[in-house]
């Protein structure tokens, strides 16, 4: 990539990988955080990068910073507990995206991660894999699970309301 | 024959489904006659927990086939995430559809797993800015001036350092001179014309000589004059920096300056070719003569060499900007 073109990734991708690593983390600095870190570790290897490839290597490299600031933080304990949804009941909700994105919360993080990679940024099975460093079939099992998992979130809270 | 007596070996056998075809429509006919023996669901001895046994899906998942069986109970969990996930073909697709037509309360499940598909969230990272790199824009222009300066930088050093007349100069500083083809270069006072990459050195061409050549000369022309007249010391300001003090124009017989629009603007006090006229000349005319041409910008360099009655010292101009410096002089 070029200087410009490192520059259209960050208007292009900044705003998904903000998305992916506050939805996993909940909250707002750590998660600023690591996009920051996350381009300025492909800034350091933006020549040796492809254009068209520059979204799933800010991915993957955003999907390790994080797991690797989870790994820390939980080492330290000094996670924001304040920001971290703990509740596992439903609660009420009466828009079906809330809803979800509650559900979503509650999943298991590789769960998480993968659901979020599917629904929010249209990867395939093999590019999951890549980012994540599962298998391909990995992938698709923890997606099965997440699904289930999800509706039945999303029955409970029919019943609820 | 089943009876209300053994009919419990019956039941264990009908629900592990051990029953023959035959037995089993046996027993289910005896049920249906006897309708106080059947148990609830909730009743029924549970042997293992649904989370302890592998269910369709979970097996399904782990094999390596993407064969389906028919839709039933036991598969549609599979059929509606596959159909979500766009795993389904159309057969495929066909056959759920028509399966959930027979047994419409799974239609609710179909929807449910339908609305499992997360549309992306609105937001926005707030400092981008911050992760952009400046582009280092380097206008063409400013390359050729580096380049100039580099040359002229290095001109200096060999002038300085040379205290005869002549000037050798390494090919490599006029490289571009012989990769233009059709240029002239003069080696040795002979004209050749090389339209081939060629390593030579060029001599200075005295004055007298080149008086003697066609006054015509290209851009590219690395000819190199070096004044040897005896010219009077420019005059200096306060700060010591020459001044192109000129009191009238005289004409630049010994430079062959290519005429160039651009260094007639100004005052004449701001024209370096009006320095050459005082002494200083240019030893790089052609290289500052192309740079000039390209630039669409007067570049000029001369410099004098410490003799007995001058001081030595260089002369660069670069557009508006212009440079004078002598340094430890005789008077």
């Amino acid at each position: 990539m070029t200087t410009q073109e490192y520059n259209k990734s960050v208007d292009l991708h900044a705003d998904s990988i903000f998305r992916f690593v506050l939805k996993h983390l909940k909250n707002r600095m750590l998660a600023e955080d690591v996009v920051q870190e996350t381009y300025a570790k492909v800034w350091e290897k933006h020549s040796e990068i492809a254009l068209e490839k520059a979204k799933s290597y800010l991915f993957t490299t955003a999907y390790h910073t994080m797991i690797d600031l989870i790994k820390k933080e939980k080492k330290s304990a000094d996670f924001d507990s304040a920001n971290v949804v703990l509740s596992t009941k439903p609660v009420e909700h009466f828009d079906l995206k809330e809803v979800l994105n509650a559900a979503i919360d509650r999943l298991p993080e590789i769960q998480k991660t993968v659901i979020m990679l599917r629904d929010y940024e249209g990867y395939a099975y093999n590019e999951i894999a890549d980012i994540t460093k599962l298998s391909e079939a990995q992938v698709k099992v923890y997606i099965f699970r997440a699904r289930q998992a999800l509706k039945n979130y999303i029955k409970s809270t029919e019943l609820v309301a | 024959m089943i009876t209300r007596e053994n009919y419990e070996a019956f039941y264990l056998d009908f629900l592990e489904g051990n029953l023959t075809p035959e037995v089993e429509a046996a027993f289910v006919a005896f049920l249906e006659a006897n309708p106080d023996l059947q148990l609830e669901d909730d009743a029924l001895p549970v042997l293992l927990a649904d989370d302890e046994l592998l269910g369709f899906t979970e097996k399904q998942l782990l094999k390596k086939s993407e064969e389906l069986g028919p839709v039933s109970t036991e598969t549609i969990q599979y059929y509606l995430i596959a159909e979500v996930e766009g795993l389904l073909t159309a057969e495929q697709k066909v056959r759920l559809n028509e399966w959930i037509i027979e047994h419409p309360t799974y239609a609710v499940e179909q929807r449910l797993y339908q609305q499992t598909v997360a549309s992306p969230l609105a937001v926005t990272y707030p400092h981008k800015a911050d992760l952009k790199q400046q582009t280092r824009i380097f206008p063409l222009w400013l390359g050729a001036t580096a380049a100039a300066a580099a040359s002229i930088v290095l001109l200096i050093g060999l002038g300085m350092r040379n205290s005869g007349e002549h000037i050798d100069i390494t090919a490599p500083h006029l490289d571009f001179a012989w990769k233009k083809p059709n240029t002239e270069v003069t080696v040795h006072g002979d004209s050749v014309n090389h339209t081939t990459p060629q390593h030579f050195n060029v001599k200075t061409v005295f004055a007298k000589d080149q008086k003697k050549k066609d006054q015509q000369q290209t851009p590219f022309n690395p000819i190199i004059d070096v004044a040897h007249e005896p010219i009077p010391s420019p005059k200096t300001n306060n700060n010591g920096t020459l001044l192109p003090e000129l009191p009238e124009q005289q004409p630049l017989a010994h430079n062959h300056v290519t005429e160039h629009p651009e260094f007639h603007e100004g005052s004449a006090h701001n024209d370096g070719n009006y320095v050459a006229w005082q002494g200083m000349t240019n030893p790089i005319q052609p290289i500052t003569n192309t740079i000039s041409n390209k630039l669409n910008t007067p570049v000029d360099f001369r410099r004098q060499k410490e003799t007995g009655n001058h001081e030595k010292g260089f002369y660069v101009r670069i557009g508006k900007f212009e440079f004078m410096h002598k340094k430890g002089g005789r008077n």
